[in-house]
């Protein structure tokens, strides 16, 4: 199986429409950037919903969310169901996926997402939230690595163990962001070789790429820029490596849209259909 | 450590920079280090961009004055914030109508005022301003430099109502 090619979408732009959208196998939502807050809880316009139905006659609907905090301890949001549901009402979702950390602690929004310690009772946390969401929703769920800015903070278990036991305890699988590994490999200077030796390949049914900037030597996880030669090393290899694969997204923030340009990201699309090719 | 004093150390630590003697070594050794800075760089980042859109003239009248970045920081600190711009724009204008400056003040509520008339085309608002609003919106608006002889003490009445040509009116009050 040839894994689709595909790339983020948060904003209506003629321009994605004319331009990205014919290059994408599989176009990833993100239900929170579409949702305004109207009343107590956000909902998504019906506009942002009639052009989720356009594009899905185009292009496989994948749902990413960020608003989730599956990690929080105090609990989750449920705001993320009610526009999962919404989408899920006007258009067909093939699978949907979370950010492994959180952004809400005691309901108050943190303004960034921050990593999770890997403890048991972290994992023993986010696992029986996988079960839950697993079975409200009939649909595959992919859980994310995400970029640590702060130091590791102590671990009962390294990062791709902790990544194998959540999918072997939630019953989820893995979406695996080259990028945002690329992060945490230079900001908590630890080898991606030995993290894809250990974490378990066959898991992961989605890859992410991206490109972001530098800041004070760290590597952040800002989708504004192309993706970087090393991203595009590690893309065939990892490829090679992991069976299971759907889709490779590739990410970029409607902000950096102007300045990186269309035809840019286009190209980053190209490069993602020669990967999956010629692998 | 557990789940719990990890996440809440965490946002002490993200929202205002310090921890208390409770916390644990590995939350302790964050404060004052450069990646907590990049961190709260991030929460900047994200907040500034979406107030610059929601908040235009008031954001632009800050950037002018080089205290924006400041004042996201002390509105980040204030825990008030929503992850949905709608909402935070307003609690941001709302956070800068009670400033010390008062024309800042001014316009946050002369924004807020915007804001709050945008549905309704009969519902006027009036906010009183310390010097005249309409050099200080236009230079904002055009993007021009606002020079200190905007700011001569005279006292101005701005009505905000959709039904105004324009949307507002300015009035020398007396």
């Amino acid at each position: 199986m040839k894994a689709g090619v595909g790339t983020s979408f948060e904003e209506v732009d003629p321009a994605f429409t004319s331009l990205i959208l014919p290059l994408a196998d599989v176009i990833e939502v993100i239900p929170d950037t579409l949702a305004v807050k109207q009343g107590k809880h956000p909902i998504i316009p019906e506009a942002a919903l009639q052009n989720l139905s356009e594009i899905a006659e185009h292009a496989t609907i994948i749902v990413h969310g960020v608003g989730l905090s599956i990690g929080s301890f105090h609990g989750w949001n449920e705001n993320y169901f009610r526009l999962l549901d919404q989408i899920l009402a006007v258009v067909p979702v093939a699978w949907h996926s979370e950010h492994l950390g959180f952004i809400n602690v005691d309901g108050q929004f943190l303004g960034t997402m921050l990593a999770l310690p890997r403890t048991q009772e972290a994992l023993d946390l986010v696992a029986e939230r996988t079960r839950l969401i697993m079975e409200r929703y009939p649909l595959p769920f992919y859980l994310e690595n995400i970029v640590n800015l702060l130091p590791d903070p102590p671990a009962e278990m390294t990062e791709a163990a902790f990544l194998n036991r959540l999918a072997r305890n939630g019953g989820c699988e893995l979406l695996l962001d080259i990028y945002n590994l690329e992060c945490n490999a230079h900001n908590q200077d630890y080898a991606i070789p030995d993290f894809l030796d250990e974490i378990d390949l066959n898991l992961v049914r989605e890859i992410h790429v991206a490109g972001g900037t530098e800041r004070a030597g760290l590597m952040l996880d800002i989708h504004s820029r192309r993706t970087r030669e090393m991203t595009r090393k590690l893309l065939p290899e990892v490829l090679s490596r992991t069976p299971n694969v759907e889709a490779i997204i590739y990410e970029v923030m409607p902000q950096a849209v102007p300045a990186l340009g269309h035809q840019a990201w286009a190209e980053e699309l190209h490069f993602l259909r020669s990967v999956v090719q010629s692998t | 450590m557990n789940l719990e004093t990890y996440q809440r150390g965490l946002q002490r630590l993200i929202t205002h920079g310090y921890s208390t003697s409770d916390d644990s070594a590995y939350l302790q050794g964050l404060v004052g280090t450069s990646r907590l800075a990049v961190a709260k760089e991030v929460v900047c980042f994200w907040r500034a961009y979406g107030l610059e859109r929601f908040c235009i003239l008031t954001a632009g009248l800050l950037k002018s004055m080089g205290r924006f970045e400041n004042d996201i920081e002390r509105f980040i600190s204030t825990e008030k914030f929503s992850p949905f711009i709608e909402e935070a724009g307003l609690q941001f204008l709302r956070f800068m109508a009670t400033d010390n400056d008062l024309t800042v003040a001014a316009l946050a509520q002369t924004e807020i005022a915007f804001h709050d008339t945008r549905t309704n085309i009969d519902e006027e608002k009036a906010v009183d301003w310390p010097c005249n609003p309409e050099p200080v919106l236009l230079a904002i608006i055009n993007r021009n430099d606002i020079s200190p002889e905007m700011f001569a003490i005279s006292h101005y009445r701005l009505r905000v109502c959709r039904a105004l040509p324009g949307g507002y009116i300015c009035e020398l009050a007396l």
